[in-house]
């Protein structure tokens, strides 16, 4: 019953009212001639009825035969609707601008997301995926989903599996990263161990291979601590060797700062030049050219968001910060200070290893604090080598 | 001899319905080879007649109508033809009663 509603009202029906004559003989010669009626009232000697737009005018002749008037009471549907806006052509041009507008922005990719990637850059994974067309405002009808995924996988080799799911305007890359087995060491291979670097050995523990230090003794970088050749009666046997050589180390750390130097600073000074960011389109709403001086860019992009996602519609701000040469002079105690902090940095390269004793000195040289660290560490200097046999 | 024998069987045959038969024989619904209405009352507010000829006559309280089994006649109140068309009709308002007339 919707659906003849629906219809009725989309090409347009008339309430008629008919009188004199025999309304029965009206009613025979319409139905006769194929005229659909419904709603039929009779009131005294008038004859209500609705019937179609387009068979009002057949309507005619048989009222006419029997001898009836017609009058038309009310006009209802979607072409009479039209007729009175026939004036108004802007809303005629903007539904069709609307219709035109939802049709082809429907048929684009309007966000590319990447999900499942941890290790994996997203950037990267959107690269690709850029390279193979899955781009912001392109076309999903051009889009070989099943060759991209392959590409894509061919292209990252990180990644396990790939798939673009499509979700209206939006697609989701969907990827399951690789995971490596790990290197299995070949124990067919042999090797020496060496020392890593100056010490004094303080704990020995051989696994594999003939160690050829003792417990107490000073070696020197790159001096033999385990051979993979071990003698025996039948000959010499060649094997990997395996161990843990815990020496005492001494490590040095120096650090400088200058007391005066010329640095790169901020003036203080920003340039912003937003632009209007429309799929890939970016509109700049700036006329200013381009700028000489040494900044830095920083990038905002505010852009509109429905539900929580991110739409390719909104404005990109590119902050310039100004940047100048400057000379700073530094005291001797904001030297040490950021000496100090210097070191501190660089010590994380002692990470792994233990610091029994440490001798941290500092004294101005040629115009530059000088900060030294000394110390005593103990470590693995455990160093392989493979064995090349000819 | 043999032609009135024929026009009496003729007779025969349209005064029984040879539809009738065959739809008896056949056990076909009623109306589907013959012209016989089929009246369909949905309670005293609806009725739908298919196999409807012609409105005979027509007002707020009584619909005459002819169809394939002759006339019928419907009284009420509020009576008004909801859908019509060559050979169906659907006839609303509060019916009160159904009478075949030939």
């Amino acid at each position: 019953m919707f659906m003849i509603h629906l219809l009725r009202w989309l090409f347009g029906w008339i309430r008629l009212e008919a009188e004199g004559g025999f309304p029965e003989r009206l009613l025979n010669l319409a139905a006769r001639e194929g005229i659909e009626l419904w709603g039929v009232r009779r009131y005294g000697i008038k004859l209500t009825a609705s019937c179609p737009a387009r068979q009002y005018r057949m309507l005619r002749s048989p009222a006419r035969r029997a001898g009836m008037r017609l009058h038309v009471k009310k006009r209802h549907g979607v072409p009479f609707t039209l007729h009175r806006y026939r004036s108004r052509s802007g809303l005629l041009v903007g539904l069709t601008l609307f219709i035109v507008i939802l049709q082809l922005f429907s048929q684009r990719i309007w966000i590319v997301e990447v999900r499942g990637s941890k290790k994996v850059d997203k950037e990267k994974i959107l690269g690709v995926m850029q390279e193979f067309g899955v781009r912001e405002g392109a076309d999903l009808s051009n889009l070989d989903i099943p060759t991209l995924q392959l590409q894509t996988l061919r292209k990252l080799p990180e990644l396990a599996w790939c798939v673009v799911n499509l979700q209206g305007s939006i697609a989701y890359v969907d990827v399951t990263e690789r995971i490596s087995p790990p290197e299995l060491s070949n124990p067919d291979c042999p090797s020496n161990i060496k020392a890593a670097r100056d010490g004094r050995i303080i704990s020995i523990e051989v696994y594999t291979g003939q160690s050829m230090v003792q417990k107490g003794d000073a070696v020197a970088q790159g001096m033999l601590l385990v051979s993979g050749i071990i003698e025996s009666s039948v000959g010499p046997i060649l094997k990997r060797s395996q161990a843990r050589i815990l020496a005492q180390t001494v490590r040095v750390l120096e650090v400088s700062v200058p007391l005066k130097e010329k640095q790169l600073l901020a003036t203080g000074e920003r340039i912003l030049r937003p632009c209007l960011h429309i799929f890939t389109l970016n509109i700049p709403m700036f006329t200013d050219g381009k700028i000489e001086q040494q900044n830095k860019l920083s990038i905002t992009r505010n852009m509109l968001n429905v539900n929580g996602i991110s739409l390719p519609l909104g404005i990109i701000c590119k902050s310039y910060e100004l940047m100048e040469y400057r000379d700073i002079v530094r005291t001797e105690s904001q030297a040490k200070e950021l000496a100090k902090k210097r070191l501190k940095e660089k010590k994380k390269e002692l990470a792994g290893v233990e610091i029994i004793m440490e001798n941290e000195k500092g004294e101005l040289k040629n115009g530059r604090y000088v900060l030294s660290g000394v110390y005593d560490c103990i470590e693995d200097i455990c160093m392989e080598e493979e064995l090349v046999i000819e | 001899m043999s032609a009135a024998r024929t026009k009496r069987r003729k007779r025969k045959i349209q005064k029984n319905g040879l539809p009738e038969k065959v739809e008896r024989v056949l056990e076909l619904p009623v109306g589907s080879l013959s012209s016989a209405a089929r009246i369909e009352l949905m309670g005293n507010k609806r009725v739908i007649v298919d196999g409807c000829h012609g409105i005979v006559e027509y007002s707020d309280d009584l619909v005459r109508m002819q169809t394939g089994s002759g006339m019928i006649r419907f009284k009420g109140t509020m009576l008004s033809i909801s859908c019509l068309t060559e050979d169906s009709a659907i006839i609303e308002g509060n019916i009160l009663s159904l009478e075949y007339l030939s």
